[in-house]
């Protein structure tokens, strides 16, 4: 079962994905990275990742592909990475162009961070972006996360000197802007 | 190349194992050690396996600090795939702490990130309990740059972690005095 929300589908990746993967990619707007430089990846490439998979029963990553729930159209890439269970992971997101302006991203994020809380049961979510980024970090700040620290000069993009910049959202964050769940779980540490 | 009045710095050899089992597994070193596993008691083979690690790595140095030719501590720099902004540790002995040799060693790999790579910046990331590494990084230069909360586990809580930085600036502004 994918993870819905009203705007989008989370779920798992299939053969046909590589051309979207390798065109956000591609894009320097949507890679956000320049470690991924040059943006020379091919189809073949993203297949080979995605058939030497191999089936798991302690994964410590996500991947998820993004799709628009009224066309069932493929528009980005979501996913966590790092995880140490029952304490954190991190998250990351690309979505083409085209798909921009129209709450996806938010509602993406939102249901990849309710999983992690919610299933996965971590006290804390982290994100990195930059300060060129003001768009991502207002999207990260919508879903409840904070800049934890930014390191000055980290990041050349686009031919500028950027700070690399640290969010993050702790479980009692998560749970304050969800009312509606309770949280049993808590923080472990704390239980009297 | 790296030497100071007191320490010497070299690649960690396979020889230094003894050593450095017994340095990685001080109890106050818990927490402290730079390591990718911070809290397990370490057999010999996981030493071994780190000091494997470490000579395989490309991308930085992974060195054994040594006085009077006996090992103390060891330092590294990692940085990655982007060489601007390169990670700092360093790790002295419980037996050999305040003596000066963990400030001479950092300032000989800090010298090193400056004057042999294009870096912008120099950073550590420090757990917000450990003081003395808080205060150890102010009296070389760094700065915080925040606070990234429950990063690590520590003492039965979740612990912040500081991640601290140094621009070339202001590398050089200390240089000059």
């Amino acid at each position: 079962m994918p993870i819905e929300g009203t705007l989008v589908t989370l779920r798992e990746e299939r053969d046909g994905d590589a051309e979207l993967l390798a065109a956000l990619r591609n894009d320097l707007d949507t890679q956000a990275w320049s470690k991924t430089l040059p943006p020379d990846y091919t189809v073949p490439m993203l297949r080979k990742r995605y058939e030497t998979r191999e089936f798991n029963y302690d994964p410590l990553e996500g991947r998820f592909i993004v799709e628009e729930r009224s066309t069932g159209t493929a528009i980005g890439y979501i996913g966590y990475n790092g995880l140490q269970r029952r304490h954190s992971a991190g998250i990351g997101v690309m979505l083409s162009k085209s798909a921009w302006g129209k709450g996806y991203a938010e509602e993406a994020n939102e249901l990849l961070v309710t999983f992690l809380f919610v299933e996965l049961g971590v006290q804390v979510v982290h994100l990195w972006t930059h300060s060129g980024n003001p768009r991502a970090i207002g999207l990260a700040e919508k879903v409840g996360f904070k800049v934890a620290a930014r390191m000055r000069n980290s990041i050349y993009k686009n031919g500028k000197l950027l700070d690399n910049v640290v969010m993050d959202q702790i479980r009692e964050e998560f749970y304050a802007r969800h009312p509606d769940l309770e949280d049993p779980l808590g923080n472990p540490f704390e239980i009297g | 190349m790296f030497e100071g009045p007191h320490v010497f710095l070299r690649a960690i050899e396979r020889t230094d194992a003894d050593k450095l089992f017994r340095m990685m597994n001080h109890p106050e070193l818990r927490g402290r050690r730079y390591l990718d596993d911070e809290d397990r008691p370490l057999s010999i083979v996981d030493v071994e396996r780190y000091i494997e690690k470490f000579q395989e790595a490309k991308n930085g140095l992974h060195l054994t600090v040594l006085v009077d030719d006996q090992p103390v501590g060891y330092a590294t720099v990692d940085y990655d795939w982007d060489t601007l902004t390169p990670f700092a540790a360093v790790v002295i002995s419980p037996d050999h702490q305040r003596s000066g040799y963990g400030s001479e060693t950092a300032h000989l790999l800090i010298d090193w990130v400056f004057t042999q790579l294009p870096a912008t910046a120099i950073h550590s990331w420090i757990a917000d309990w450990n003081e003395s590494a808080l205060r150890f990084s102010e009296s070389l230069g760094f700065t915080s740059a925040g606070r990234v909360r429950r990063d690590s586990v520590h003492d039965g809580s979740f612990a912040d972690s500081i991640p601290v930085e140094m621009l070339r600036g202001e590398w050089e502004a200390t240089r000059a005095h």
